[in-house]
């Protein structure tokens, strides 16, 4: 039998993506027992056959949140009736993604801000401390926000 | 396999990638392999010309001038848009000025773009010098120096000329034909508010420029799949909208006069050395 006592080392699970390169721009990510196809770096068009990396990454961290809120919320007593997660990212300066010569700045992500829709008949204090308690255990929130400003709000709908 | 000819150009919004990765994939697809390389301003760009880091460059009609003086005349204008040619700008006053001719603007104050803008500072500058009205001596030159650098492709400075003139602060400002008629159109211009006090004559924009050492065969192995560019291709038709032309055409420089005229009347070359 395992046990994992006193004195015991735990290694910390490790979560495993394997990527591959498809064509042009775009790859495909493997993981457990599924994938999805990834279209560039970011993107500038209106439209494209994939999402890009980006956009990968603000609608992962959309999903964490909302999962999360799924999670805590009914140990607060709190009834979720919808959720909706509006999220935009902002580069320091896209053109240093580009490659223009003589831009200042750096390619990397310097804010999303989100927008959290909630319906429920909770009290905003009561949601203000399930939104609080969801980005204390959010992996994604916590590692994002050492790197990148997150402004995120909560809006309340009946 | 081919090593693609490199053409720079200036960009200041990500999205004109979508213009250049249109391109590149059809130069590719016609076996005419093609790179961008993108510049901040187009000081840099000119110099990457000059210096062969590049094979073609996009170049606005001051940085055409400027590639000129930089390789004392050894250099070609190879392509154009439609929309480049005999472009002219407007000379804007409020209907309720009392300003009627060019000689009313003494005294007043006259709204223009970054400094470094053809279009919307230096050649309606001269326009103005012809008519024997020098800035800041015979009017007040109220200057919106916006994203200098990138020769007023920015539209920035000339619309807070616009809106300068529109607040009462100027009493004229210079404003591109095309922006004057897009932005009656979407409202930015009330018709029945300002008017056209004069305008300049025609110019050139942009053109493709490249060195005289340029290997011909290049050029037209490369101009041959531009001007097979077609408005009636989707994909082409995309890339033409937003780079706003119809067709792409051989290069001249017989609409770059009045510009060169004013770049020598106002040492231009010779005061971006110093300042630099």
């Amino acid at each position: 039998m395992a046990s994992n006592g006193p004195g015991t080392s735990q290694e910390e699970f490790k979560w495993k993506a394997r990527v591959s390169w498809v064509t042009g721009e775009r790859s495909v990510a493997y993981s457990r027992n599924n994938s999805f196809l990834i279209e560039k770096q970011a993107s500038f068009k209106e439209k494209d056959p994939h999402p890009s990396a980006i956009e990968y990454l603000l609608g992962a961290l959309g999903g964490d949140i909302a999962a999360g809120f799924q999670t805590v919320a009914p140990r607060f007593g709190v009834s979720i009736e919808a959720l909706e997660i509006s999220l935009s990212g902002q580069l320091n300066n896209s053109l240093t993604m580009l490659g223009v010569i003589g831009e200042a700045g750096h390619p990397g992500l310097e804010t999303i801000e989100g927008r959290i829709f909630i319906s429920t008949e909770a009290t905003e204090e009561k949601i203000e401390k399930v939104w609080q308690s969801v980005q204390d255990r959010s992996p994604l929130f916590n590692t994002l926000k050492r790197a990148v400003k997150l402004d995120f709000s909560l809006v309340i709908v009946l | 396999m081919q090593s693609p000819i490199l053409v720079g150009a200036v960009v200041y919004d990500p999205k004109v990638v979508v213009i250049w990765d249109i391109i590149k994939e059809f130069f590719i697809s016609e076996g005419c392999p093609m790179d961008y390389v993108f510049y901040s301003n187009y000081e840099l760009m000119v110099e990457a010309l000059v210096t062969g880091h590049i094979h073609i460059a996009w170049n606005s009609p001051l940085a055409w001038l400027e590639a000129e003086h930089a390789t004392h005349n050894e250099c070609r204008a190879i392509a154009m848009r439609d929309t480049d040619r005999d472009r002219v700008t407007h000379i804007i006053v409020r209907r309720d000025s009392g300003i009627s001719d060019l000689e009313d603007l003494k005294g007043k104050t006259v709204a223009t773009g970054a400094k470094d803008s053809p279009q919307a500072t230096l050649i309606p500058l001269q326009v103005l010098r012809r008519a024997g009205l020098e800035a800041d001596k015979d009017f007040t030159l109220r200057r919106f120096d916006l994203l200098v650098g990138k020769h007023g492709d920015h539209v920035g400075g000339e619309l807070e000329a616009l809106r300068s003139l529109q607040r009462g602060e100027s009493d004229a400002c210079a404003v591109l034909d095309l922006n004057w008629t897009n932005w009656q159109a979407d409202g930015t211009v009330d018709p029945a508010k300002l008017t056209v006090l004069a305008t300049t004559p025609p110019f050139d924009h942009c053109n493709f420029t490249v060195r005289e050492d340029f290997p011909k065969e290049d050029e037209q192995r490369w101009l041959e799949v531009l001007f097979r560019m077609t408005y009636s291709n989707p994909a082409h038709r995309e890339m033409m909208d937003m780079e706003g032309l119809k067709e792409w055409l051989p290069g001249r420089v017989s609409g770059y006069a009045i510009l060169d005229e004013a770049v020598k009347q106002q040492g231009f070359f010779e005061e971006a050395v110093q300042s630099a």
